[in-house]
């Protein structure tokens, strides 16, 4: 679950970032696109907020993975507990045969017919054993790994606030209102659908409690009105504006707003963005009147905005519902939007197409955090899956084992051995990794694969299998010249072949 | 009982009772024209469907159309209209409406006369 967080966070950063550019860029935009173009183009940065969608190169995924590889050595101070620098601890054994932190490492290649065992190990194994020195950091860890909790739940409680807060809302507006039944204004709202192509009738309300004329709804759209008794050229201008905003489907796109807003709640630069996309419609919808109007009718307008705000009292965020307007400076930046208003030209239209498609490719290049089985966040994997431990080895003992001591370069590392015995219908072959991790297969038709931990001590070399595959062997071999000797004194010997003492294997390639 | 509806949908309400209690919808349009209503095509949708969520009228389709159904009778609908009525105006009382009705020159002497003899049937019938 944390690895959605993870490309959450990511998509809010880059999100961030086209927010940023967006706002910087309002005074440039201001005369020369259309404000319908600048209420849409919102919709690259919710895309780029809700879809998880990059290319492989992009600029969060490096800035993540940068702050990644800062962040480790910091934390492996931390949490010196072997079970988390193990992980952090691999890169230094330099055999680079591991890709993915906390799993045995593969086989590095070729021609070994020897898939690796990737036995995980429960962690909390290890942690029973461990002196621990730091509960603290462990609980901390604890909580990152339920880290995507902290984030889920109030964006749960934020969802179901609104649409709990909106559905009272609605219902409330519709028990203390009045249907309005004058068919005269009936027809006046009818004549003016069929003009704007709305289809589904739209319903008329008066409710003396509202501030401002608002549209509620969207598959049952309804306008609800303070009052009808207006001058019926505000009447018109009035209907027509909240129809306007039905046609151009505001609504659905605020709910797509408080959608991302849900998502997003820890992110302040998206509130701010809910904000301006809420402005942004309103001068779009004021536009599409005014472009049908001449410049009387356009004044007339204007008129009504003014005595609407007047009349009302404004609150700040309508849920669900939009209302004539929102506040005083709205309101100046709006009728300063009607006086200045011109037909589009063909300048401000390439003006307008260049913008998007710049916006469109930067979402894209600063895309978010890929997800790869590589970048899943290492820190909580030492809680998932843990390194193959022996139960009783301490810290030390550990680190020793992935940290090369030098006396086994090149003496036993990297080698196979082979044992032609009578085994399983076949040879004996064991497999000597360079990080301290050996592999073997029983005969060539046994299905008993083995694997564990070795270590050197001078000539002696130790096998102990992992014990989780079920099989806690212990195994002793004297390294004689290039050969292994098998020493059956102490050794727990194998499942399908058993060596006798002195047994050799032969040393075959070398890696 | 059903809520208040509003003139217009009273309209609609005696258009769908005229047709025997139910009427397709490009009917209650014709009879809209011939009665001299000038309403739009939506005002009339929206009336109707008022009236449909107010539980006088059940819509369903014939084919493409619609179908309009009056759940209450006429007669059921005056009178609850008029219980209402003496309720709120009369203290439920039907006496003082005839009052009125009498002394308004509201009630003419015959009607007076064949109130008067539907009363008393009425009540010696009990």
């Amino acid at each position: 679950m944390n690895s959605i967080l993870k490309i959450l966070l990511s998509l809010s950063v880059s999100g961030s970032l086209l927010i940023l550019i967006l706002l910087a860029a309002k005074p440039l935009l201001r005369g020369r696109c259309s404000r319908q173009l600048q209420h849409i183009i919102w919709l690259v940065v919710i895309a780029r907020l809700l879809l998880p969608f990059a290319p492989r190169e992009n600029l969060v995924n490096t800035a993540f993975d940068l702050a990644y590889q800062t962040m480790r050595p910091v934390l492996a101070q931390f949490f010196p507990q072997a079970g988390v620098s193990a992980p952090f601890a691999f890169p230094v054994t330099g055999a680079g045969q591991q890709d993915n932190f906390g799993q045995i490492p593969r086989e590095s290649d070729k021609d070994t017919p020897f898939p690796s065992s990737n036995a995980t190990v429960d962690f909390s194994e290890y942690h029973d054993t461990e002196k621990d020195s730091l509960p603290f950091s462990s609980m901390f860890l604890l909580f990152l790994s339920h880290l995507w909790l902290a984030w889920l739940l109030p964006a749960f409680c934020l969802a179901v606030y609104k649409i709990a807060a909106y559905r009272h809302f609605a219902r409330y507006l519709k028990t203390s209102g009045r249907e309005v039944s004058d068919p005269t204004l009936l027809d006046h709202l009818s004549l003016l659908q069929a003009r704007l192509g709305i289809r589904r009738p739209v319903e008329l309300y008066t409710n003396h409690t509202v501030s401002s004329p608002l549209l509620l709804g969207w598959r049952r759209p309804c306008i609800i009105l303070p009052t009808t008794d207006l001058p019926e050229e505000e009447m018109h201008y009035t209907l027509l504006h909240e129809l306007t905003h039905h046609r151009q489907r505001h609504l659905p796109y605020k709910w797509l707003v408080q959608f991302t807003l849900c998502l997003h709640w820890f992110n302040p630069l998206v509130w701010r963005m809910s904000r301006e996309i809420n402005h942004a419609g309103e001068l779009a919808c004021d536009e599409a009147v005014i472009r049908t109007l001449d410049p009387q009718e356009q004044r007339v307008y204007g008129d009504t905005l003014l005595h609407a705000f007047r009349e009302g009292t404004y609150s700040q965020d309508s849920l669900g519902s939009l209302a004539l307007g929102e506040s005083a400076a709205l309101l100046k930046e709006r009728l300063g939007a009607i006086k200045q208003f011109r037909k589009p030209s063909r300048k401000s239209v390439a003006f307008s197409m260049i913008l998007t498609l710049a916006l469109l490719a930067g979402a894209t290049a600063t895309g978010a955090c890929v997800e790869t089985a590589d970048t899943e966040f290492p820190l909580l994997r030492p809680l998932v899956s843990g390194v193959s431990y022996m139960e009783d080895a301490s810290p030390e003992e550990l680190a020793g084992k992935y940290v090369t001591d030098g006396r086994t370069d090149g003496m036993a590392a990297g080698k196979t051995y082979t044992y032609e015995g009578e085994g399983f219908g076949g040879d004996f072959v064991i497999q000597i990794n360079e990080d301290g991790f050996f592999s073997y297969y029983e005969g060539l038709l046994s299905s008993y694969l083995g694997a564990g931990t070795w270590t050197l001590e001078d000539d002696i070399l130790v096998l102990s299998d992992n014990a989780e595959m079920g099989h806690p062997f212990v195994n002793y071999f004297r390294l004689d010249g290039k050969d292994l000797v098998f020493l059956a004194e102490n050794s727990s010997n194998f499942i399908y072949v058993k060596v006798k003492d002195g047994e050799r294997f032969l040393c075959g390639s070398e890696e | 009982m059903a809520q208040q509806i509003s003139d217009s949908e009273l309209e609609l309400m005696k258009i769908v009772w005229a047709n025997g209690g139910t009427a397709l919808y490009a009917h209650i349009m014709e009879e809209l024209t011939r009665l001299g209503y000038t309403w739009q095509k939506n005002t009339v949708i929206t009336l109707l469907s008022r009236l449909v969520e107010k539980g006088l009228l059940r819509t369903s389709k014939l084919g493409r159309r619609n179908e309009y159904t009056a759940i209450v009778t006429e007669a059921a609908y005056q009178a609850a209209q008029t219980r209402t009525f003496l309720d709120k105006l009369y203290a439920g009382s039907a006496k003082g409406l005839v009052a009125t009705l009498i002394q308004t020159d509201l009630l003419s002497a015959e009607d007076y006369a064949q109130l008067k003899t539907f009363w008393e049937e009425g009540r010696d019938g009990e």
